[in-house]
């Protein structure tokens, strides 16, 4: 960690209000960004104990590759009061709640595992019993797939016990659910070219249900693009650390600001300063967040 | 006027004011992002404390005062990413001295804490304070929490590990807090003792540990253990033991299977694989120690029994469930959790009657009949709520007579008045929920006004 230097550059930027190139950083200087998620739906027999299957699960919601090996958890969230179109409207803004969970339950699947049965999912030891918790009329069952230490939801899928249903099998596809979404990156005010230091102690990014909260910034991108254009960007808008032709990042965790020059790229080199040939990005990330996209995106006057 | 001074070492800032009288006054960061120590020098053996708070109101909190030419003092309780200040104050002769403000900024929380949502419901029903607790899993966090649902201290727990518990020390010097892992295959079950200032103190290993410990006196440790044995009948069978460790190894002191009150018969949960060691007999969930009654009390939830043991020799002193020495009205105990007694003798147990899927948990306080051998229900909450706890619970008494409802893996916690009025609730993030919880009124000992 970092320790020194936040520590000066917290003082410094207390004392003496910002700095020469330090940018308190701001709503209005924030990207737009929305998304849908859609999610297929599994009826299976109430009470029963159905197997879910994931062997044929090679491409996540956000079309990135992914193993049978790197399903390294699956969680699935009752939701007693809300209904599935909720659900999913809530989970795209990121909004869900402890208190909207009637129960959660998991399981933690070895590398070669490509099945699991409900009866082997489990809070804290507790196994799920099918017969008294998968019954219709429960509220919704969400299922979602993880990878450890790889930030948000790899896939999704709602499970409805269903009283009509002989269904025992849950499989999990590269069809089970699908991220879409909308990007506008020129819609906030530009950072200065001269830009040498963020704040963003009092950031307050406003979502759907409050404001992004601080301590999940936890890493800082900047992006240099020299032969793209917004639009390319916009479209691929979720690749767009791998569209750089050159990308210095930070860990910001725990902290609530930062002198750019200690962003460093893949060869550790510093960030040295923005310039007018090409287009910049700056971004807060949230690797915590279930949202892929960063809280915070600014572009760079006359990149 | 405010000074600052940056210095590229660890110490930020030293400087002479206050009149002469205030000297060298420098602070650091500690381990904890929030927690700030600051020394000084008196001329005289003058009293002296400091002033803190947010920047622009730096005299809302004050450390303790003392008596002396060399202090040290933490500025504790202040919310992350903030700007704070803070002034050196003493009185000599009567008269008031200050030092210059100094102003800085705390630290950020690690990006694993999410906000809990507070909702204040009467503030004039309850006391102002802090709550010492936890986030037993994904992932485990231990933290010191304002009214505000500001994280004002905390610590991030191990891998994998559940985190069930963190309590203050009554000297509120250290915290300590249990470690244990999560699907209970491998014992590498700790209670690690840290400073305020975030240094480890201590690491105590606690073989077969698990969910709960205590504190005796005179440092001696207490914690809950499995207690695995072979049956003709059954195989093996994962029985609890209450195990002491006075600093020389633990030694148990109570065991379930030495018991014969608590009865080895199958139960509802008789069949889950709780514990890869074998048949999860008695389900110890957690252990309370009463200074007063020198008592320790357990409460187990597949034996369904709560179990109030001498904390010196041992011995079965009173208990409900199964073969209890009092009876409860039948029914009442399902799945207990979290045993604590009260000032005035009655017993606060959380519980949900008759459990299982749409079964409310609830609060209740018991108050025992030692001729008629049962235990009534005097006080109770959270039937007409509808919350179905799975994993912890606790309903304790506060110290303004308020009661701490932690409805655990709801993710809800209530304080209630003894009329049952809600005046102040918390809801955890979406996949979290809270461990055991503590209220103080305030992290300094002797004076001090946060």
């Amino acid at each position: 960690m970092t320790f020194r230097a936040m520590a000066a550059a917290s003082v410094l930027l207390v004392a003496c209000g910002p700095r020469e190139g330090t940018v308190l950083l701001s709503p209005d200087q924030n990207y737009d960004f929305s998304s849908t998620l859609e999610v297929e739906v599994q009826e299976i027999a109430a009470g029963l104990d159905a197997v879910v299957d994931w062997s044929e699960l090679s491409v996540d919601q956000l079309s990135k590759d992914i193993q049978s090996s790197e399903v390294d958890q699956l969680m699935i969230v009752r939701f007693e009061d809300l209904t599935q179109a909720e659900v999913l409207d809530l989970a795209a803004k990121d909004c869900l709640k402890q208190k909207d969970v009637t129960g959660v339950v998991e399981v933690f699947p070895s590398d070669t595992a490509t099945q699991a049965m409900l009866s082997d999912f489990q809070l804290i030891g507790y196994n799920v019993d099918p017969a008294e918790q998968f019954q219709e009329d429960m509220g919704t069952f969400l299922m979602s797939v993880y990878t450890e230490g790889m930030a948000g939801v790899r896939m999704s899928s709602f499970i409805a016990p269903s009283n009509t249903s002989e269904n025992s099998f849950v499989p999990v596809t590269n069809q089970s659910s699908q991220i879409d979404f909308q990007v506008d990156l020129d819609a906030g005010n530009r950072l200065p070219l001269d830009t040498t230091e963020l704040d963003w102690a009092e950031l307050e990014v406003p979502t759907d249900c409050g404001v992004f909260p601080i301590n999940k910034f936890d890493g800082l991108m900047i992006g240099r693009y020299d032969n793209k254009t917004l639009e390319d960007l916009e479209g691929d808008f979720l690749k767009v650390d791998q569209l750089a032709d050159e990308l210095w990042t930070a860990d910001i965790e725990g902290r609530s600001s930062l002198a750019l020059a200690e962003a460093t790229n893949a060869d550790g080199e510093a960030f040295s300063g923005f310039d007018t040939s090409s287009i910049w990005l700056v971004a807060l990330r949230c690797f915590t967040c279930n949202n892929p996209a960063p809280p915070y995106l600014a572009l760079v006057t006359d990149s | 006027m405010t000074k600052v001074v940056f210095l590229g070492g660890l110490l930020v800032g030293c400087t002479s004011n206050g009149g002469g009288q205030i000297q060298n006054v420098s602070w650091e960061r500690t381990d904890i992002g929030t927690v700030i120590r600051v020394n000084w020098t008196t001329e005289a053996d003058v009293e002296s404390w400091i002033n803190f708070g947010p920047a622009g109101d730096c005299e809302k909190w004050s450390t303790p005062a003392e008596q002396s030419t060399e202090r040290e003092a933490l500025l504790l309780g202040l919310p992350s990413a903030t700007d704070s200040c803070f002034q050196v104050v003493g009185v000599l002769d009567g008269e008031t001295v200050k030092s210059d403000s100094w102003e800085f900024r705390t630290e950020n929380l690690p990006a694993a804490f999410s906000a809990m949502e507070v909702e204040s419901l009467d503030s004039s029903l309850f006391e102002e304070g802090f709550f010492v607790g936890s986030n037993p899993r994904n992932p485990a966090q231990v933290y010191v929490m304002d009214r505000e649902g500001n994280i004002v201290w905390w610590r991030e727990g191990e891998g994998a590990n559940l985190s069930t518990q963190m309590v203050f020390a009554d000297d509120k010097s250290s915290f300590s807090y249990n470690s244990f892992d999560r699907d209970f295959a491998v014992d590498n079950s700790k209670v690690i003792r840290v400073g305020v200032d975030g240094e480890v103190l201590e690491t105590i290993d606690t073989p077969n540990g698990h969910h709960a410990f205590a504190w005796l006196p005179n440092n001696v440790l207490a914690y809950l253990a499995i207690d695995v044995r072979e049956t003709d009948e059954f195989g093996p069978v994962v029985g609890d033991t209450v195990m002491v460790d006075d600093g020389t190894g633990p030694v148990p002191l109570y065991s379930t299977w030495d018991d014969p009150r608590v009865l080895l018969e199958e139960h509802r949960q008789w069949d889950n694989e709780f514990y890869p060691q074998g048949i999860d007999w008695t389900h110890a969930n957690y252990l309370s120690y009463n200074e007063e009654r020198n008592s320790l009390t357990i409460s187990f939830a597949n034996a369904e029994a709560v179990i109030e043991v001498d904390a010196t020799t041992g011995e079965h002193l009173r208990s409900i469930g199964q073969d209890g020495t009092h009876s409860v009205e039948e029914g009442l105990l399902g799945r207990p959790h979290a045993g604590y007694w009260t000032d005035s003798g009655t017993l606060m147990v959380f519980t949900t009657p008759l459990w299982g899927a749409g079964k409310s948990s609830i609060g209740v306080e018991l108050a025992f009949d030692d001729e008629a051998k049962t235990a009534e229900v005097v006080w109770e909450y959270g039937y007409e709520l509808g919350y179905n706890t799975i994993v912890m619970g606790e309903s304790t008494r506060m110290p303004n007579g308020n009661v701490l409802m932690n409805f655990g893996s709801t993710g809800i916690v209530e304080e209630v008045t003894p009329e049952g009025q809600p005046v102040w609730r918390v809801y955890t993030a979406t996949g979290t929920f809270p461990g055991h919880w503590s209220f103080v009124r305030s992290l300094y000992n002797d004076g001090g006004d946060r």
